[in-house]
């Protein structure tokens, strides 16, 4: 997918949002407590390092979907999954694989650090714990690659209404496979390591 | 009938990589170009390409391949005609059965240096220098664009088997035979003869001829 599609379904999403958003409850208050937010994201990853998903692929757009629940004023916890497309575009590196999805699901908790304007604009941070699952498909033939991964994630996020609001996230992934192969290619296949960064639309809960 | 299909596909393995590395050699241990290399899986009719490399100067490589579970044959093409990188005036290498070679550590090691002389016109001579009795009935067997190697038990010569032969004879009147063949500089060749007098074989036997670059010739008297 070229990058000037990526960035039309960014602004796309940013303009089809912002309208429905402010044509909601303009008028109301912000104060209530938030017990849990759902939000949902277009993501554009990027493979880093010396690995097999840097050095093999070329990543497509996909989506996060993550919900929390607010401990107290400013801890949170809950879970995120994403997932997005890769194409192999370095058989040499990778093995011939035609395509991959990778998925990644976390426990996460975290921290809001700001919150300004009245329950408006928060900036907050997480970390989890989880499991990746690169499932490949070859042909018609399917196979995986899985593991544990660990993820952060730093989200700014601008609240609209007192039910809906707009985000920034930037995630990072790293990703520890089960990969068995030749000690000189265990790091190559391991570990992979994935900034996410993503919009997308966040839903308040009382 | 779903289990008979999957039976005659290739399956791949969960959470593994293979590593197949060997090197080929020019003739004197010149530097080499950089030839495509591509690893294949086999299982009955379904044939997979499973990894790709490009051999370095030295003619090193190290194709990095995903693991089909059920192959009965892995095969690796060095300078296979048709893909990028192609070198005409080498050969191409098949290597048949690397998965009948000891795996170390999701790793195959290809044990001989795979020979990738340039191809040229070599002259086969034949000298009739103390056998004044038999008639001589050879066949000379070699490789030319093609080679194939197979690692699979049983094969001979540590797998080697020519693609390419002439055939000959030396009557009694005859003292010399020269026959001219295209080969990858470097390589030997086997030449299987028989003595035949009055239609009676007196003896018959195959040996390999080495090259000789002084001559651009591989040489046989008997």
């Amino acid at each position: 997918m070229s990058l000037n599609f990526r960035k039309g379904i960014l602004w796309g999403v940013c303009c089809l949002a912002l309208p429905f958003l402010y044509g909601q409850e303009q008028d109301e208050t912000l104060e209530s407590a938030i017990f849990g937010e759902i939000g949902v994201c277009y993501v554009v990853p990027f493979a880093h390092g010396n690995n097999f998903l840097s050095e093999g692929y070329g990543l497509g757009n996909g989506f996060t979907i993550d919900a929390f629940v607010v401990m107290g004023s400013n801890w949170f916890v809950g879970g995120q999954g994403s997932h997005f497309k890769g194409e192999v575009t370095n058989v040499a590196a990778v093995g011939a694989i035609d395509k991959s999805g990778i998925t990644h699901l976390h426990v996460m908790g975290g921290y809001s650090f700001i919150n300004t304007g009245a329950n408006r604009i928060f900036l907050e941070m997480a970390m989890g714990i989880g499991y990746a699952n690169y499932r490949h498909k070859k042909e018609f033939k399917r196979f995986r690659d899985d593991g544990f991964s660990l993820a952060t994630t730093l989200s700014s996020s601008y609240r609209i209404t007192k039910s809906i609001g707009v985000y920034l996230k930037l995630d990072s992934y790293w990703d520890f496979l089960e990969v068995t192969t030749a000690p000189e290619l265990e790091n190559f296949f391991g570990r992979t390591q994935t900034f996410a960064p993503s919009i997308g639309i966040k839903l308040y809960t009382f | 009938m779903l289990m008979l299909f999957s039976a005659c596909q290739l399956e791949y393995e969960d959470n593994r990589r293979l590593l197949i590395s060997g090197q080929v050699v020019g003739f004197e241990n010149e530097e080499l170009p950089a030839f495509p290399i591509e690893a294949y899986a086999s299982v009955y009719a379904d044939t997979d390409l499973i990894g790709t490399d490009q051999s370095n100067a030295k003619g090193n490589y190290a194709i990095t391949t995903i693991s089909a579970k059920n192959s009965q044959n892995i095969s690796v093409y060095i300078n296979k005609e048709g893909t990028y990188g192609y070198q005409g005036d080498r050969p191409s290498i098949t290597l048949q059965g690397v998965n009948f070679l000891m795996m170390e550590d999701s790793k195959y090691t290809i044990p001989n240096r795979v020979r990738m002389g340039r191809l040229k016109e070599v002259q086969v001579k034949i000298h009739r220098i103390t056998n004044q009795m038999d008639r001589l009935e050879y066949k000379i067997l070699y490789n030319a664009k093609m080679k194939e190697i197979s690692f699979e038990p049983g094969a001979e010569q540590e797998g080697e088997s020519w693609q390419c032969s002439k055939y000959g004879e030396l009557f009694l009147e005859d003292s010399i035979e020269e026959q001219t063949i295209y080969v990858p500089e470097g390589d030997s060749i086997a030449l299987q003869y028989k003595l035949v007098n009055d239609d009676l074989v007196k003896k018959q036997q195959t040996i390999v001829l080495p090259y000789n670059k002084t001559e651009n010739a591989y040489e046989f008297e008997f």
